[in-house]
């Protein structure tokens, strides 16, 4: 009787512990795909649909390190509202007529309770409006999140871009 | 239809000041002509002193052509081709880092001073024979100064010093730069397909604000704009006169606070240095470009946001914040200045267009194209090819013009 008691319990315990991981996992899977979906939108250009991805208070950078002064410099740091502005207004700027496409790797997921921290990497690829491919930019996200009404929302997004030279600027975020 | 044609192939009918031939934006031979007679015989902002702070502190850039390390010493700043006198290895590989004990060729391990003096040679004995000594090889120097926090280089040891380079220019800079020390806070880099001028012109010709939808709304829109006026100085240093901008009109917040030296409330100004430099202040923060010309059509173009050394942590957050808005390679102007200059000189080099017009007479009002013309009449005398006829020699002063392709023969003015 006693080793079925064990045995009982020890299957129980197997279960909670499956069914733990399970969650954990299924977290994952849905942060890893805020994060590939968020490229693509932006691939899309669906600016709505991108900026729906953030918090309302969440914010939004872009930093390389400079060599040359030894320090870093922030491109553009912007709260959601802004980020939204800038997307609005881009077809009214000369903007560049290349299509991009992002390639990400979501390489590390931290889950705390009802927040997370994800770490990835990026490559963008652009594609000039007569076809010709080119590397645009290499760099990494370092993504904040918050589990809010059910779903997995980016509350900070800094991104770390190593490719200081960029074939075309841009105001869009990468 | 043939009129057209023609028209479009022959010179404006305007005069000679009033256009450009424009291979002088695509031809090889003018390219290198530059290199050789206007950017060694110039000076060229290299950097603030206050990114060189501390005793071996350096910098690395390339001056027509030729690569140069500046380096913080004990008695200034000083210059140097960056080449061992050795065999010709490089002294320093990185674009910064600090010195402290003075150069070390990676090659042969050759020694030298903060000062540019060989301190020793490796196994030098065997060089008795020859009788080569240390004090026979030292470094290449470059005439260096700096004018308020901002270091100036030059190839050629007979030109005229910085103050007397800069004039009556210089108490703009001094206004702007001199009263306060100065501090970068953004760097990058771009390599503009595009010749070095057309950026030069971009930065100078304010008529281009019609094509910034922020300009249009902060600028153009509002009287004031328009009220403002070039100050044109020897030398083709050029500046347009402090006016306002309506941040406001275009969605952004006032600049009303925390103002760069000797700048008001949403003040604007922008100094133009010649050949390249050019000083942009909004206000709160400030733009510095400098450029190296790398081919005709591919230029080097550095940019720095500047505040102020004495800023608070929340001050330097809305300068920052105020040149991202507009500059930096994620501003809103900055991309659209890009994206014209490459497609401009595409068609430039195509033959699509033989002939640029400067002709805008506003009585040195914003679109007045004065400081453009003043410029282009500078660089042909100093390149000594006339702006509106490359194949004439500049020849100014006497008056006459020659075929530069074929002789001396006088064509007429």
């Amino acid at each position: 009787m006693g080793t079925l008691a064990a045995l009982t319990t020890a299957a129980s315990v197997r279960l909670l512990l499956e069914a733990n991981v399970s969650v954990v996992l299924e977290k994952r899977e849905a942060i890893r795909s805020l994060i590939t979906k968020s490229s693509k939108l932006l691939d899309a250009e669906d600016f709505e649909g991108y900026t729906g991805l953030f918090t309302p208070s969440a914010e939004y950078a872009i930093i390389s390190y400079s060599p040359e002064i030894g320090r870093d410099s922030t491109w553009f740091r912007v709260d959601r509202e802004e980020l939204a502005r800038l997307m609005k207004e881009a077809p009214q700027h000369i903007h560049d007529l290349a299509s991009r496409f992002h390639l990400v790797t979501v390489d590390d997921v931290e889950i705390e309770g009802d927040t997370a921290r994800a770490a990835s990497n990026f490559v963008v690829i652009r594609t000039a409006a007569r076809g010709d491919s080119s590397l645009y930019a290499v760099g990494e996200y370092q993504d904040e999140l918050i589990y809010i009404k059910g779903m997995w929302l980016l509350s900070n997004r800094t991104v770390r871009v190593h490719t200081r030279m960029l074939q075309v600027p841009t105001p869009m975020p990468l | 239809m043939k009129h057209a044609t023609d028209r479009w192939s022959c010179p404006p009918n305007l005069p000679t000041t009033h256009f450009l031939d424009n291979r002088i934006y695509t031809e090889s031979e003018i390219f290198s002509a530059e290199r050789e007679r206007l950017f060694t015989n110039c000076w060229k902002f290299l950097c603030l002193e206050s990114e060189i702070p501390d005793i071996g502190d350096y910098r690395v850039s390339e001056l027509a052509g030729v690569p140069i390390v500046t380096v913080r010493a004990a008695d200034g700043v000083h210059s140097y081709f960056n080449v061992c006198p050795h065999r010709g290895a490089p002294l320093v590989r990185d674009e910064r880092g600090n010195l402290a004990r003075g150069f070390q060729c990676m090659y042969h391990l050759w020694t030298f001073s903060l000062k540019g003096d060989c301190t020793s040679i490796s196994r030098i004995e065997g060089y008795e024979a020859a009788g080569l000594k240390k004090q026979d090889v030292g470094l290449r120097p470059v005439r260096t100064e700096t004018v308020c926090g901002l270091v100036f280089l030059c190839l050629n040891d007979d030109v005229e010093p910085t103050e007397t380079f800069f004039g009556d220019m210089l108490d703009h800079i001094k206004l702007h730069m001199g009263s306060e020390e100065l501090e970068v806070f953004h760097y990058h880099r771009a390599e503009i397909k595009t010749n070095w001028k057309l950026w030069v012109d971009n930065n100078s010709e304010i008529y281009h604000d019609f094509m910034h939808i922020l300009n249009r709304k902060t600028g153009i829109a509002h009287p004031n704009y328009h009220e403002r006026r070039w100050k044109l100085y020897p030398n083709s240093h050029n500046v347009i006169l402090e006016g306002t901008m309506d941040y406001e009109s275009g969605g952004f917040d006032d600049r009303d606070r925390d103002t760069m030296p000797g700048i008001g409330p949403n003040g604007m100004v922008i100094m133009e240095v010649f050949p390249d430099v050019m000083f942009n202040i909004r206000a709160t923060a400030m733009r510095i470009d400098s450029i190296t010309p790398l081919e005709p059509g591919l230029s080097l173009v550095e940019f720095r946001g500047v505040g102020l050394k004495s800023d608070t942590p929340e001050i330097r957050e809305t300068r920052i914040r105020h040149h991202n808005q507009i500059w930096g390679p994620a501003g809103r102007n900055l991309p659209e200045d890009v994206a014209v200059v490459e497609a401009q000189w595409k068609n430039m080099d195509r033959g699509g267009l033989p002939f640029s017009i400067f002709a805008r007479e506003e009585e040195l009002r914003p679109h007045d194209d004065s400081n453009l013309r003043a410029y282009y009449q500078e660089w042909g005398r100093r390149v000594s090819i006339w702006p509106h006829d490359t194949t004439l020699e500049y020849n100014g002063d006497s008056g006459g013009v020659n075929d530069r392709r074929v002789g001396p023969a006088v064509v007429g003015s």
